[in-house]
């Protein structure tokens, strides 16, 4: 068991030991008081060329993937980031573990700043950080079998003590460890992603970013994966950074959810505070376009219905970037408010507290309204 | 507007005598499957992909089915749509009024599908022609069934367009597929089923590649399309959200059969078979707060080549016994008209304080091993 004596602090001590930037915190997370955060991101930007020109290929413009976001991530918690296709979540999750290298911005992982980090160094703390992907299908190599794919993060960072070792990690996230010999195609979904899960604990890492891990898979299976999800979290006290587009799964696992609209956070808060009183006209309209599991109550619902389609990322409305499907301030139009400050002024991710707001959301007319 | 393009349509014309009363009132229900079976002859085996299946749908009435991946939902409606490829083999009955749409022949089943039943599909951009303009695609379907002159069928295709909600229709009629968003196209493939005024209209998971912000404005046009056409909506499904909004009557699929089969109320709050229980309690909730471990079920579901004995839920049940394992249970009405079970032990799913968390807690070990691989 010399990998779990090995694992926990692969970085040197004078980097992990360095003081965190004493910079006035953006109320990105309420988060308790004590502990310093596993990963911080600030104002952090990916754009991604867009090529043309008929001869010569050069840059006509850029997707703005992800637009100057931030927040904090304490240890043992789970973040969810929520958004629809194309917001950006993904592209988030990756910059995060420098797998795209973000264009601007910071990503502290342990008060180290990981965008300034290259080579070996990198690799030592890549190791703290893994990677579950959606589809289980695509992510695991059909020609290796189940005890290669689980040994191959230990063999990279040359800690593999043997098959016992892969064993034990499909023990623990419930795959019968007689099957070690096997290859993906005889496995299920579920089970695939179970190996998926087995592969990115394998180096006992402290922060696992989960990129929509139960998308793919049935109910009656993804509800399993949840379960394993949460034990393995109190069992190895992991933290989690939860991207999913399905709101419900992200209530049953976050502790704190960020919503993300064309690139941006547009409002963060602990689980019941988005949930129960959400502030920000676009988390009111996903949560209110969901329908939910119970005949009376669902048709009892009213459903904000937005119109249209989200602005392309490549040339995003100014200012606000919701004002142009923001069905908010058409009703506060209609009721002759002035809303004139949407189109000229971005609103800044805070709290609003003389609107009865206790957490932060993007919005110039952020209201608490309970739609779920 | 013939610059519009597209390939020379011709009507049908003269009504073959199968469906010569096609256009007189008839009672009861508008379509109607009977002991449907489908089969596909493979190198590894048979598959029995829908293994006696019935159901039937009025006007004006939306029937669900629901069910996971490979429970048969998809194939039933192909079937009786007459768009299995030709290996399949089917048997038993599907009637659309009373014709009898299994074993027709291309030509006269062409004047059913489209214009009496018509069917709106998951992936919006495989069922719109990508080379044809959307608008050109919804007048098609009007020539299709009706001799009017193509200025006409241009005008219809651009009120039903505007129907289903699109905002700039007569704009959106001149663009091609690729040129809309996802929701947009499903919009329009929603505008081409409602062309033609159907009796029945089958929407084979409709918003599952959608967003759920879009997804709710594709509910909307679908609530529209059946008030305007008054039609009866199949709407295939594996989303228990979209069932409790939309349906009124709901047929619950397992392995190839309906194994429960009520109105809504009756699935939701009556359940009577423990497979559906066990859905409902794996599903997480957003409108509960977070306060017990999702319930799974145990396993997966079988292979459709080899099937268990008994009942095909018996391996994955923690209420089976040995009868369960002996025979397959038919499906039997419960204590409420019109609520069926496939369940031999459904008198003791009801009650109060039999929830998913009391029937499934104690079984429910998170371990995926003792599948079977493979």
């Amino acid at each position: 068991m010399s990998r779990i004596e090995a694992a926990p602090d692969g970085v040197d001590a004078t980097e992990a030991s360095a003081p965190a930037p004493a910079e006035e915190d953006q109320g990105t997370g309420p988060g308790p008081a004590g502990p310093e955060p596993v990963l911080r991101v600030r104002d952090l930007v990916k754009h991604f060329p867009v090529h043309g020109g008929r001869v010569i290929r050069r840059t006509v413009a850029e997707v703005q993937a992800v637009s100057g976001i931030s927040f904090d991530i304490y240890p043992g918690e789970t973040l969810g980031l929520v958004g629809e296709s194309g917001c950006g979540k993904s592209t988030t999750g990756r910059a995060i573990l420098q797998l795209v290298r973000p264009t601007s911005g910071e990503v502290s992982f342990d008060g180290t700043d990981l965008t300034q980090v290259r080579g070996t160094r990198l690799r030592r703390y890549r190791r703290q950080m893994q990677l579950v992907f959606q589809d289980p299908y695509a992510s695991l190599d059909p020609r290796m079998s189940i005890a290669e794919i689980i040994a191959e993060p230990l063999r990279i960072h040359r800690c593999y003590g043997g098959q016992e070792e892969v064993r034990e990690l499909m023990r623990q996230v419930g795959l019968n460890p007689e099957h070690v010999n096997r290859y993906p195609h005889e496995f299920s979904g579920g089970q695939r992603q179970r190996v998926g899960i087995a592969r990115a604990i394998a180096l006992r890492p402290r922060l696992l970013v989960l990129d929509e891990p139960v998308s793919a898979l049935d109910v009656s299976i993804q509800a399993g994966v949840v379960n394993l999800l949460e034990d393995l979290q109190d069992a190895l006290g992991l933290t989690y950074l939860f991207i999913a587009h399905d709101l419900s799964v992200v209530r049953h696992i976050a502790d704190r959810v960020a919503v993300m609209y064309l690139g941006q956070i547009v409002e963060i808060g602990t689980r019941a505070e988005l949930y129960e009183a959400p502030a920000h006209p676009y988390t009111q309209a996903l949560l209110s376009a969901v329908p939910v599991p119970d005949p009376r109550k669902e048709r009892a619902r009213q459903r904000i219905v937005l119109t249209g389609d989200p602005p392309s990322p490549i040339d995003p409305p100014t200012a606000c970037r919701f004002r142009t499907r923001c069905w908010h301030r058409q009703a506060l139009e209609a009721q002759g408010v002035d809303t004139s400050v949407c189109a000229e002024q971005e609103p800044r991710l805070e709290v609003r507290a003389s609107s009865g707001v206790t957490h932060p959301a993007a919005c110039h007319f952020a209201k608490p309204r309970p739609v779920v | 507007m013939s610059d519009r393009g597209g390939r020379p349509v011709e009507p049908v014309t003269g009504e073959v005598e199968v469906i010569a009363d096609i256009d007189t009132p008839h009672a009861g229900p508008v379509l109607a499957v009977r002991d449907l079976e489908v089969r596909f002859p493979t190198l590894d085996g048979v598959v029995q992909a829908v293994r006696g299946v019935s159901w039937e749908v009025d006007r004006g009435e939306v029937l669900a089915i629901v069910g996971e991946s490979g429970a048969g939902k998809s194939v039933t409606a192909l079937a009786l749509m007459g768009l299995l490829p030709s290996s399949a083999e089917i048997s038993g009955s599907a009637r659309f009024r009373n014709i009898e749409l299994l074993g027709m022949q291309p030509r006269d089943l062409n004047q059913v599908r489209g214009r009496r039943v018509a069917m709106v599909f998951q992936d919006p951009m495989t069922s719109l022609n990508p080379v044809y303009r959307v608008g050109w695609q919804v007048a098609e379907a009007v020539l299709t069934h009706h001799e009017v002159p193509r200025q006409e069928a241009w005008e219809r295709a651009v009120e039903l367009l505007d129907l289903v909600g699109i905002p700039h229709p007569q704009q959106c009629a001149d663009n091609f597929p690729h040129e809309l968003s996802g929701g947009m196209r499903q919009r329009a493939v929603i505008a081409v089923a409602m062309a033609n005024d159907p009796d029945v209209i089958i929407a084979d998971e409709p918003t599952t590649a959608l967003d759920v912000t879009v997804q709710a404005q594709i509910l909307d046009a679908l609530e529209k399309a059946q008030r305007e056409t008054g039609a009866a909506v199949v709407l295939i499904t594996h989303d228990l959200g979209v069932v409790a909004r939309m349906a009124d009557r709901v047929n619950v699929m397992y392995a190839g059969r309906v194994v429960e089969s009520g109105t809504a109320e009756d699935i939701f709050y009556e359940t009577r078979m423990p497979y559906t229980l066990g859905l409902l309690g794996s599903l997480p909730r957003l409108d509960l707060e977070r306060d017990e471990r999702l319930t799974p079920i145990r396993g997966a579901p079988p292979s459709m080549v080899n099937l268990p004995p008994g009942c095909p839920f018996s391996p994955r049940c923690p209420l089976v016994q040995d009868e369960c394992t002996a025979e397959e249970p038919a499906l039997v009405p419960t204590e409420t008209a019109g609520h069926t079970t496939a369940c031999i032990r459904w008198r003791e799913l009801s009650g109060a304080g039999v929830g998913a968390h009391e029937v499934f807690g104690a079984s429910a070990s998170d371990d995926a091993s003792e599948v079977e691989a493979g």
